[in-house]
Order: C-alpha cells, then structure tokens, then sequence
C-alpha cells in the first residue's frame, strides 16, 4: 500500500543488504540496475566502501536490454570481469526495473555459475523491502551453499545478523571482545568479517546468538540443518551485560533464558529503532537503571522469533509520528525522528540508525557495549 | 572502451536531479517510487537543507502492477495538507526507472491536478538513469523541465542567460564584464530568489549555453520564447577562448571590449604554474571538467605534462580533441573510470596532479584539485583559475576524502 513519506528518508533495502552480505567474501556482487541503486548502497548503505577493493558493481542496465530481456549482455559482463577479478563467487542482485520486466536472477546466476564453474547466486530483491531482509536471504543462501557439518567446538557461539549497517563502526568487534573476556570463543562473526573458510565451518558453534533481526534467517537455517540453538540479543549496560553473559553460558549449557521483554502497557520510555538493539536498550535500562516498563519499536521488518515480545511494528511516518506523540518521558530514537514531534516534552536521546539516517549522523552512532551503554544514557540524560 | 560492469567509486556521481530542480524557487519535490530509489537522493538533500522541499510517496509491487496514475492524483491533496501551510508554485512529480516501462499517462494526470489546484503548476520528472545512454539522460530531462517553465512577458531585457551551467560563472570572470560592457547582465538560476523572478529569464535576449547539458532546453527555448542560443562551452584552449568571444560578440553586437588584461592575467597564471610544477605529471577526468579532452588538449598545448585522461567515453563536443590526443600524444594513458579493475587496480598514478575527484580516487594522486565540473570558470578567467587551481593543488595539502565528502555526490 502507498505510503507518503514527508520528512523521513527512505530506509537502507534489501538489495543494499544482500550486497553487504558479500562485502567481505572475494565476491563479484552485481546490482542489476542503472546506476542509482548501486549509488544507494556505496554511497549511503556501505560504511567500509571508500579506499576498499570489494568488487561490487553496477550492471548498467539500460532500456533497450530491460524492454528485450538482453540477460545475455550482463552474463557476458560477468564472465569477463570474473576472468580479471578471479573471484570466489559471483552474486546477481536485482532492482526495481529487473522486478518490473521479470527477471529471473537466479536463472541467471545458474547460467553464470555453468559457464565460469564459479558458485553463484541470484537475489530477486526489489527496492521493496528493508535490508535486514536482504541480510537474512543472502545469509541463507551463502550458508545453505557453503556451510558443512564441521566438528562441534564446544562453548563457542557465532554472531548472526553482525552486519556493517547496523554496526557500522566498530560495534562488533567491542562485542566479539567483550564475549571473549568471558571465555566464551566467538567462531565467526556473520556476515561481518567472514572468511570463505569461517563460513565454511559456521556449524562449529555449540549456539547462534542473534545480534540484529538480520540475522534470525541465518538462525533459522543453521538450526534446521545442523541443530544449532540461538539466543536473541545484545551485552547492552554495566548490568545488561553481565546478564546477557549469564544467559549465553546457561544456554551454551541447555538452558534457554529468552530476552525479556518489559511490556508496553504503561511504559514511560520509548526505544526505536532495529528490533534487537530496542529489546538490547530496554533490558539495559531495567538491569542498570530499573527502569520496568520500556515500550520498543521497530522500523524494519517483522520476524516470527520475535512474536509476544510486544514489539510495536511502525509501519510508515503517520504510524512512527502518531507513537511518537505519545506522552512519554524519554525517547530514545534516529534523530530525524525528532521532527515528527516538534512540540513534544519528551526527553529526546539520539541514537543514530545507519539504515535510516546513514552518513548524516555516521559519527554520533554508540558503540553500548556493556558500560559504554551506561556512560552514553547517563550524558544524554544530563543535556538539558 | 569495452562495456564492462561498472565500478562506482566514492567519488562518482554529481548534483542529482534533486538539486538540480531545487534550483527552481519555490519549487517542491515528490517522488512517486519503490522507497529504495529515493533512499540516495534524500541524505544527499538532507546534506545540502534541502529536504524540507522533497517528499516521497513509496508504491510497492502491487501499486505498480495496478498502475498509480489515480494514486497520485489521490495522494497529492493529504501531500498538499502534510507540507502546509507551505505552499508549492510548482510541483516536481518525479517517477524513477519503472516507470519508462508501465506507461503511467503522465498529461492526464497533470490535467487532472492542475483542474483541482490552478495556484500550483505540476510537472512530470524523471529519475531514470536507464535512459543514460539516450539523448535525454536525466540532468537533461530535469533542465528541459525547469526551463520549461519560463514565460515571456513580451518584453525583450537586455539579459544573457547562462543555461548549462549549475554553479554560476564566477563574479570576477571576463565573460560577466565582456557582457556589461554593452549593457547585458547575465543571469544564472542559482541567484534567482523567488519563482517570479526566475521566470523572467525569458525576458532575456540570449541563451548562452556553457555546459553540454543545456543545448536541449536551448534550442527548446528558442523555438518556444523565441529566445536565440549558442553552445559555446567552458575551453582552456586560447583559441577557442578568443573565438568563443568572437562569436558571441558578433551575435550580440559587443564590440570594442579590451581583452588585453584578460589575456595577460591568465598568461601570467600559466606561466607561473609551470614554473611552479615544471613537468610535474597530470590526470584529468570527467569529474573535474565537463569535457577532460577539451581541457587535456589545452594543457598540452599550453605545455603541461598531461600523463592520463580518465573518460568513460568522450562527449560529443571534444571527439575532435580525443581524436587528436589519440594521433598526437599515443602516449597518454586513456582509462576507463567505471571499468570493473577498478575494484582492484587503483593507485596506478600517485604522483601526480588530479583534475577531478574520481581521477584523484583511481590514480591514488597525492595533489587533488578542489574542482568539479568547471565550477564558476569560463574565459580567460577560467584559464588562469584552473591554474591557480593545479598550483594550489601541487603545494597545498588536499585532502581527497574530505574533498569529497564536501562535494556531497548523488550517484
């Protein structure tokens, strides 16, 4: 359904994420498009592009080859660029135009895949949906792909859905590190620094943590094929982490403790944003501050695993401005969110989304690993 | 050059049709897209202030199936009621890619909202690189809707307008004394403050179109308000400078102007850079001049060490001038900026002096030059800011990426 969108920029989109995805494989990863989704990804949905060596391209579909269903041109691109680049895979990553006209990137991709003998895929993204979705398909098909049934390392845990759009600076290797300081041994972090051979052996984790809903697809698939349990979350505050530590080394040990979800009913705070950094914030702010009642959002998409955690889906600027009029005492949100309630009392914390806001608050983005949570709330709280 | 997959570096892209409709006071801006096509140009306006004009209406796959003609017509007054009490004098609908291949019936829909809002004057836009390679791409379709909206009121001004061009010629150039000396003032969009006063650009006398961009909406021009044109564009060449002159003098009847100082002014600047950089190698691309052949010709004539043009291909203006470089200088390193190695294989000239930030990115050059597209310089003036420029360049310290970040570029 249409939706009108005043003052909100468009979101990061799926085919933004797939491309992500590929970002740290040798990967030829080709937006089939004319030039300007490719520009939306290396110009607003890619932290690490400048000064790297991704071969991640622009198909440079024009109109002719759309109206005739020239698919050959862009195989016949593809081999010669994979003769110089001499990748490890080769991605086919549609568009709105290629969704318009039809075409079938996986189709494609098999062509490709038959005459270079490289392992190849096609994502048949639109334009239409958020990024995390991009994420979670891409994460599924490298895996279902490339993982195999490795020995078990026991007490170890991948990180799933750790992807540069919602941690674009550093976040995740804060986290990894934070893990290790607690003896527990990070296998990969997924899709964020993977190696051909880390992905190869994603099955060696004894557990799956959840980092973003991006990752919940790589969860599901990696539960379904060699078992592996997950756990939802991030080591969010002084408290938060400690907890999420606990709740990591019970399930490591077969006991499953779910994030807790502290209710909307009632709730004087809101946090919005991506679903598991708002879970991660309103756990940080009960454990650390006791703060009981923290309603959360979330602008992206909807994912089962996260169903009766009470996650108020907003579904467009009407949905996020009609929230955010609510009479809450603290906001905790991407500061564009700010000019939907320009006449509201509430305490507004900035807490930059990539996926929303990109560059334009790239350096305001936290890093709320453990006690940096705390030090961040406690000098939001203090501006006047 | 081969098609190849094309490399997008960060320091590819330009204005975007964004800001180039923005240039039309009081004018507004709703997309009518999937949201992923609108995602590039709205940080890019939100860098330059200029998102308050611009608004999205994102349609999804069953809209596009359906067709969205009576969407937008449904959509534009709850639009109209969202942005008040703003009030456009002129709505750019803009549609992307898509929509070249669904036949949305773009007149009706116009007719149908000017019937029901006659304050407000609507227009179709287009976002659709798709149509790169045709003899409309976007930054043309946008300035043929922008100076489509000019109106003659029947009196002649003794005007030049500059059409092409986005930034404005710069105050000190030649060419604004050149047209003051018989009278004429020249007018650039950029300074036109209100919708009003923009629309009386077509009270001018003459189009002088500046940048290749601008031929179309010209000769459009001509034959709508009787407004005559001719492209002479930005040159560093000396005679091209002075025959540019020497034509637009005998089309406007100037005569008499004393060039001398002029002349001598940029003389002196190219004297004083090559003393300054001697034989120091250069790389020129499309990022930094409109048309890297032109201005590499004029290098070498001028007796600059052009080592490499970095082109996709040249425009139809400087085939003359890739030609001769081609025969005369076999020498010089002709790469392809978009070519896929570029992933791979960059840093392939660090010293030297890059004229234009994609050339600077892929040559990995130590001395990028502060300039895209022949910002502000024509004439002889021109000549003597490119070489204040390059001598800038080669002794100060400029940073590329903040460079580029500063040139806030829409792929």
């Amino acid at each position: 359904m249409a939706k009108l969108s005043i003052y909100i920029p468009p979101f990061s989109p799926d085919y933004s994420g797939v491309a992500s995805t590929f970002f740290d494989l040798n990967a030829i990863a080709v937006l089939h498009d004319a030039s300007g989704c490719t520009g939306n990804y290396t110009g607003y949905d890619e932290p690490r592009w400048y000064g790297s060596h991704s071969p991640i391209y622009c198909s440079g579909l024009r109109e002719i080859d759309a109206i005739m269903g020239n698919d050959q041109k862009l195989i016949d691109k593809v081999i010669a660029a994979q003769r110089d680049i001499k990748a490890d895979m080769i991605a086919i990553i549609g568009s709105p135009v290629p969704m318009v006209v039809g075409c079938d990137a996986k189709g494609i991709a098999a062509e490709i895949e038959n005459a270079t003998g490289v392992p190849s895929f096609g994502f048949d993204t639109t334009g239409t949906a958020y990024y995390d979705k991009g994420i979670g398909m891409a994460s599924a098909e490298l895996i279902r792909k490339f993982t195999i049934s490795a020995p078990q390392i026991p007490g170890s845990v991948n990180l799933l859905g750790a992807n540069a759009i919602d941690f674009p600076s550093g976040q995740i290797d804060s986290i990894r590190a934070l893990l290790e300081e607690n003896g527990i041994h990070v296998n990969a972090s997924f899709p964020y620094g993977i190696t051909l051979s880390a992905l190869r052996t994603l099955s060696s984790a004894s557990l799956n943590i959840i980092m973003s809903a991006s990752g919940i697809e790589a969860a599901r698939i990696l539960q379904k094929r060699f078992g592996t349990p997950y756990l939802i979350g991030l080591p969010y505050g002084k408290n938060g982490a400690s907890s999420f530590i606990n709740r990591t080394r019970n399930a490591l040990n077969g006991k499953y403790e779910d994030i807790i979800s502290t209710g909307n009913d009632t709730a004087r705070i809101l946090v919005m944003g991506e679903a598991v950094a708002s879970l991660a914030i309103a756990e940080a702010l009960r454990m650390d501050y006791g703060y009981s009642k923290v309603a959360t959002a979330s602008l992206f998409s909807r994912y089962r695993e996260l169903d009766g955690k009470e996650i108020i889906y907003v579904e467009d600027e009407a949905g996020a401005k009609k929230l955010l009029s609510n009479d809450w005492d603290i906001i905790i949100a991407d500061p564009l969110y700010k000019r939907l309630a320009p006449n509201s009392k509430s305490r507004f914390i900035s807490y930059p989304s990539y996926a929303v806001s990109s560059k334009l608050h790239l350096d305001m983005i936290p890093d709320l690993t453990g006690s940096n949570f705390n030090e961040f709330f406690n000098k939001e709280r203090s501006k006047s | 050059m081969n098609e190849t997959l094309h490399y997008t570096s960060p320091a590819h892209g330009g204005w975007g049709v964004i800001k180039i409709g923005m240039l039309v006071p009081e004018s507004y801006q709703l997309f009518v897209c999937p949201f992923a096509c609108g995602r590039h140009g709205s940080i890019g306006a939100s860098v330059e202030n200029l998102k308050d004009r611009l608004s999205y209406l994102y349609i999804d796959q069953s809209d596009i199936i359906d067709g969205y003609d009576d969407l937008i017509v449904e959509k534009v007054p709850e639009y109209l009621e969202l942005i008040a009490p703003r009030r456009p004098r002129v709505l750019f609908i803009f549609v992307s890619c898509l929509d070249d291949l669904i036949g949305t019936d773009h007149d009706a829909i116009i007719q149908r909202l000017s019937e029901k809002y006659d304050d407000i004057i609507f227009r179709f836009c287009h976002m659709n690189p798709i149509s790169l390679d045709s003899s409309s791409p976007p930054p043309v379709t946008m300035q043929r809707n922008m100076y489509a909206l000019l109106e003659s009121s029947g009196k002649k001004k003794r005007s030049v307008n500059l059409i092409g061009n986005l930034d404005d010629v710069d105050a000190a150039s030649d060419l604004r004394s050149f047209l003051s000396h018989a009278g004429y003032t020249a007018e650039h969009i950029s300074e036109k403050k209100d919708f009003d006063s923009f629309r009386e650009m077509g009270d001018s006398a003459f189009n002088l179109v500046i940048a290749p961009q601008g031929v179309y909406p010209a000769k459009e021009m001509e034959k709508r308000l009787g407004i005559p044109y001719a492209f002479l564009p930005v040159s560093y060449r000396t005679a091209e400078i002075k025959a540019s002159y020497e034509s637009l003098g005998n089309i406007l009847g100037i005569d008499g102007y004393d060039f001398s100082k002029d002349v001598e002014n940029a003389h002196l600047s190219v004297d004083k850079t090559l003393g300054t950089i001697g034989s120091y190698p250069i790389a020129i691309d499309q990022s930094g001049v409109m048309r890297p052949f032109a201005a590499a010709r004029a290098l070498l004539e001028l007796g600059f060490n052009v080592k490499m043009v970095l082109s996709h291909k040249p425009l139809p203006s400087e085939e003359d001038d890739a030609k001769w470089i081609e025969s005369s200088h076999p020498e010089i390193a002709i790469e392809d900026p978009l070519s896929h190695i570029r992933a791979k294989v960059r840093d392939i000239l660090p010293e030297c002096i890059a004229i234009g930030a994609e050339g600077a990115y892929i040559t990995g050059s130590v001395h990028p030059v502060d300039l895209t597209w022949d910002a502000g310089l024509y004439g002889w003036h021109g000549l003597a800011s490119l070489c204040r420029k390059i001598e800038s360049a080669y002794t100060g310290q400029n940073d590329l990426e903040s460079l580029i970040r500063s040139y806030n570029l829409v792929v």
